[in-house]
């Protein structure tokens, strides 16, 4: 009897002890369920978040984000220098229709992006002058040899469910933002797509370039899944930008465009 | 001399220019009075569907009879057809209600926008925020 007992009890606590385990294996990481967007899938599209245009116009001012090396702040001091007369900044290579470059693309206008993941490559496509860009994700790492790049030379993984991009051989000719912080060809980019529920996607950049800032530092931005939307075209024209920018200079005296055309 | 002047009118004209170019974030509203708005009846000449941004054109008049133009800067294309426009949605002779900020040069160029700006046709306000 008492063995049976004592039997009955080893099986119990084994038992106890495989449920804990049990419930131990499942205290990890929640699984995730295919098609909730949040098993590393950032399929689709997604638009700037409400309230972020007014944080990114209220950020305009003539000092910098970060402490910079004096090869930074010269540059920055030149391409705010209309900021301190009381003027806007009129001299972003954007104006002109250069690419935007990262993170430029991301903090520039109330454009929507696109992402597309195939098993080697994410795509990103942006309205924002209708670029795109991929990602490697096949483990690859940034060729040191690489020319110059615009949108530079991106590879990335999976953190968790955060998608981890690393990006480096950049160009120097295009701004960090709209607010004139410059980038030299030492730009090492890391991003971070985190994805706390369905329809948010918050940003972090981490901008590390020893030629124009003291130390990393970072920048962020959130945006909205945009389930309905689909990404239109927004080229840069500079017939266009021409135009738009001898309406918006008319002088009382002369024709306005519009008139002009009648 | 001639060089000096032309180097001058051309840096105006690309820097104002760049204040109103391509997207909100670019060139923010400093060259608009936000303190100034101005509400009025107009009779629309054109909606310019362009990138970097819509321009609705229109004539205001006032008690004097006397004509004034305006040229007001929008959102770009895309955000404008999220907010339920379309290019044909206004025509020249159409007759609104607009709310707007006018450029602190006074050349006749302002800014209608989400918030405090407002453009009612047919009795009907139309949205200037996107679809969320």
């Amino acid at each position: 009897m008492r063995k049976r007992v004592s039997r009955m009890l080893a099986v119990s606590m084994l038992g106890a002890l495989a449920f804990s385990a049990g419930l131990a294996a499942q205290s990890g990481p929640p699984p995730v369920a295919p098609g909730t967007g949040m098993d590393h899938d950032l399929t689709g599209v997604w638009g700037l978040s409400r309230g972020v245009r007014d944080q990114v116009n209220g950020m305009r001012r003539a000092e910098p984000a970060a402490p910079m090396t004096p090869e930074g702040q010269a540059k920055f001091d030149y391409n705010t220098h209309e900021l301190k007369d009381g003027g806007p900044i009129t001299i972003d290579p954007a104006y002109t229709c250069h690419w935007p470059g990262l993170p430029h693309i991301y903090f520039s206008g109330a454009y929507a992006f696109e992402f597309v993941q195939t098993p080697q490559r994410i795509f990103i496509f942006y309205e924002n002058t209708h670029q795109w860009r991929e990602i490697w994700m096949d483990g690859r790492k940034i060729p040191e040899d690489s020319d110059p790049l615009w949108m530079g030379y991106s590879v990335g993984h999976w953190d968790g469910n955060d998608l981890v991009v690393e990006s480096g051989s950049f160009n120097d000719k295009s701004w960090l933002d709209v607010r004139g912080h410059p980038h030299s060809d030492a730009l090492k980019l890391t991003e971070r797509y985190h994805r706390p529920d369905h329809d948010h996607m918050q940003i972090s950049f981490i901008i590390d370039d020893p030629k124009m800032y003291k130390g990393t530092w970072e920048m962020k931005n959130n945006f909205d899944f945009k389930p309905t939307w689909q990404i239109g075209e927004a080229f840069c024209v500079v017939e266009d930008q021409a135009q738009f920018f001898h309406q918006a200079l008319q002088n009382p005296e002369k024709v306005a465009p519009d008139k002009a055309k009648q | 001399m001639v060089n000096a002047k032309l180097v001058a009118v051309l840096a105006a004209v690309i820097g104002l220019a760049a204040v109103s170019s391509s997207a909100w974030a670019h060139h923010g509203t400093s060259s608009y009075d936000l303190t100034k708005t101005i509400s009025t009846k107009a009779t629309v000449t054109s909606l310019q569907w362009e990138n970097p941004h819509c321009v609705l054109n229109f004539d205001t008049k006032d008690d004097k009879g006397v004509v004034t133009h305006w040229s007001v800067e929008m959102y770009n294309p895309l955000y404008m057809s999220r907010a339920g426009w379309n290019r044909n949605i206004l025509k020249a002779g159409d007759e609104i209600d607009i709310t707007f900020h006018p450029a602190k040069n006074g050349t006749g160029a302002g800014y209608v926008r989400d918030g405090d700006g407002k453009i009612v046709f047919n009795g009907k306000q139309m949205s200037l925020a996107e679809e969320q």
